[in-house]
């Protein structure tokens, strides 16, 4: 990076940091700390959107659609549903019962055992989750200056508690305002850039010309295959429950729409989203589209990941390494004389699937290329997806604007991690602390504890950070953790709103039962992730009716 | 007895006000409607998408 990228990046981190510090400065009390019911339907709903768009989605997403093309958007076709639900029913119960969290609900609809358990499955999948947050951003800076990723982590992570400790509920969401805006501006600058890149006569109709040939604009899959990750109807359905449960339960997301100044305007910002969302998603994926078709041009790395790459052509592997890149340089620049023969006779079949080889070719080399890095160091990781889009942004980006995105990453993980943190406090101190360990607790006693326990949970997610890189592309990680649990809160706040006549009993035990089956299925088979929503609410829903019909608990 | 049915009757209003909506939008149904009329037309140009660039 040049000076003025460094200078970019350290003044509009600074800028945000002090702009949170100074919009928090009359903030010293549990309500305003927590939930502050000042906000419009605008800052709502994109306060919803920066909680859920992290750095993650901007690292990732764009190395996904690199790989596989971008049928990862289906995952986002359940969210329009989810949020008609939620504004039709949870937003009013919410408002009507006055809570401060979700899982509150939990024990006047059943008991305080219900609740618990609840809150104890949100803050372990969300505290994990916050580990990732923090862990993308110091991807960033370890291959930016080859710092250990472990130092890193605690570099970060340590910022990022320092601002949200100082920021309440109001000034973290008038910040993501303006980070949103940012990552917009980026998004599009880089894009633009993309295009800018191509070789002349190339321009936006050749690079989709090529990426659609190569599959990179597959969207919609409608195949009903349960081994298939993202279909339309895993995201249909898989998505509608998994949407329903991060929006409707996960007090990240109910803290931030629980803020809005009046239903209505909760109610908006909700539906904002639902609206919003899915063509945001859409455009992150189709930058990476693009930056493949850029790489059609542009020989690309046989490894993006530069550090693992130079530690595999030191080590005892080298030698068939730089053999594999040579043969990968030979075969992307075969590739790149069977690209411009597609544009030069358009429609021509033979010239497409000549294109296809070739692309199998270099798909070949990277896979050979991948099980040497294993050979060499069975500990690597061998999933370059989160160094595509940064390759492409150090590599290609003028000085400056390199470090406005990296700073527009940074800002979009600490205001994700801000989010994160300040629903694992509240859910710490309504749901634990004032609840089960000091019910007299004062208002005062309540903030003070709020502010540790955000420390707290800031020192778990960097503690978690440091084993993130084992897990795969961070965005697919995040929502299997979030998988893992989600299907089961959502079946207990189903059986809450549709069965009166499921006692607490029935539904605890049929949440540890839906629970157990989960973790099973992680572990010991191979179905999708985004079936175990379904699967988790299912179970609750008829164990608890089934086990109520049959007084059998 | 009053009192609560005042209070019942200011949360109803609450629930249905559309506050902040257009003039033309009478009421949360109409939204929730466009907003699924909405996702089916993303998929629809989605497909259309797929289909034309493959």
């Amino acid at each position: 990076m040049s000076w003025l990228d460094w200078t970019v990046l350290a003044l509009t981190q600074l800028l945000i940091v002090v702009y949170g510090v100074w919009k928090s400065r009359q903030d010293r009390d549990m309500e305003s700390y927590l939930r502050s019911r000042t906000m419009s339907w605008f800052t709502v709903g994109l306060s919803i959107m920066a909680t859920q768009a992290s750095a993650i989605t901007f690292l990732s997403a764009p190395g996904l659609a690199y790989e596989e093309g971008m049928r990862f958007v289906q995952f986002y076709f359940g969210l329009p549903i989810a949020m008609v639900i939620l504004s039709a029913f949870a937003v009013p119960l919410y408002y009507r019962l006055n809570v401060f969290t979700a899982y509150e609900f939990l024990e006047k609809r059943f008991d305080v055992k219900t609740r618990t358990l609840a809150a104890v499955l949100f803050l372990t999948q969300r505290g994990l989750a916050a580990g990732f947050t923090i862990f993308a951003p110091s991807l960033i800076l370890s291959s930016l200056l080859g710092w250990n990723i472990y130092y890193t982590n605690l570099v970060i992570g340590g910022i990022v508690i320092i601002y949200t400790v100082t920021g309440g509920t109001r000034a973290v969401a008038r910040t993501q305002k303006t980070q949103m805006a940012i990552i917009l501006a980026g998004m599009f600058l880089a894009a633009w850039y993309v295009v800018k890149g191509l070789p002349n006569g190339v321009g936006m109709g050749g690079a989709l010309t090529l990426a659609g040939k190569l599959g990179r604009l597959e969207t919609i899959d409608w195949t009903f295959d349960l081994n298939n990750r993202y279909t339309i109807w895993s995201g249909l359905l898989g998505g509608t429950f998994l949407m329903l449960s991060y929006f409707g339960t996960d007090q990240s997301q109910v803290q931030r729409y629980l803020g809005g100044q009046s239903i209505a305007q909760s109610r908006m910002g909700l539906l904002f989203n639902g609206l919003l969302k899915i063509p945001m998603q859409f455009a992150i994926l189709f930058v990476g589209a693009l930056v493949f078709a850029f790489y059609l041009f542009q020989a690309p790395p046989v490894f993006f990941n530069k550090v693992v790459a130079e530690e595999t052509r030191q080590g005892v592997a080298g030698d068939k390494f730089v053999a594999i890149e040579s043969e990968f340089s030979k075969a992307t620049e075969a590739r790149k004389e069977a690209a411009l023969n597609v544009l030069h006779q358009p429609g021509d079949a033979a010239a497409v699937e000549d294109l296809r080889e070739k692309q199998a070719a270099v798909d070949g080399l990277r896979k050979e290329a991948k099980s040497l890095i294993k050979q060499g160091n069975p500990a690597a990781d061998t999933n370059d997806t989160n160094y595509i889009f940064l390759s492409y942004v150090f590599d290609f980006l003028p000085a400056g604007l390199v470090g406005l995105i990296i700073s527009v990453i940074f800002s979009a993980s600490m205001s994700s991690t801000s989010s994160e943190l300040q629903a694992l406090a509240s859910t710490t101190v309504v749901d634990v602390y004032k609840r089960l360990v000091r019910p007299n607790a004062t208002e005062d006693e309540c903030f003070r504890f709020g502010r540790w326990a955000t420390v707290g949970w800031g020192l778990y997610a960097i503690l978690f950070a440091m084993f993130a890189n084992r897990l795969g592309t961070l965005i697919e990680a995040v929502n299997i953790l979030g998988s893992l649990v989600y299907g089961t809160i959502l079946g207990i706040f189903m059986v809450a709103f549709l069965f009166k006549q499921v006692g607490a009993r029935a539904v605890f035990l049929s949440a540890l039962f839906s629970e157990s089956l989960i973790l099973g299925l992680f572990f010991y088979s191979d179905l999708p992730f985004l079936w175990y929503n379904v699967i988790g609410c299912v179970v609750v829903v008829l164990a608890s009716l089934a086990g109520t019909k049959l007084r059998f608990w | 007895m009053e009192q609560e049915a005042a209070a019942r009757t200011r949360e109803k209003a609450a629930e249905e006000s559309l506050e902040g909506m257009p003039a033309f939008v009478r009421s949360w149904r109409q939204v929730y409607i466009f907003l699924l009329l909405f996702l089916v037309l993303l998929v629809a140009v989605f497909g259309w998408f797929s289909e034309v660039w493959r």
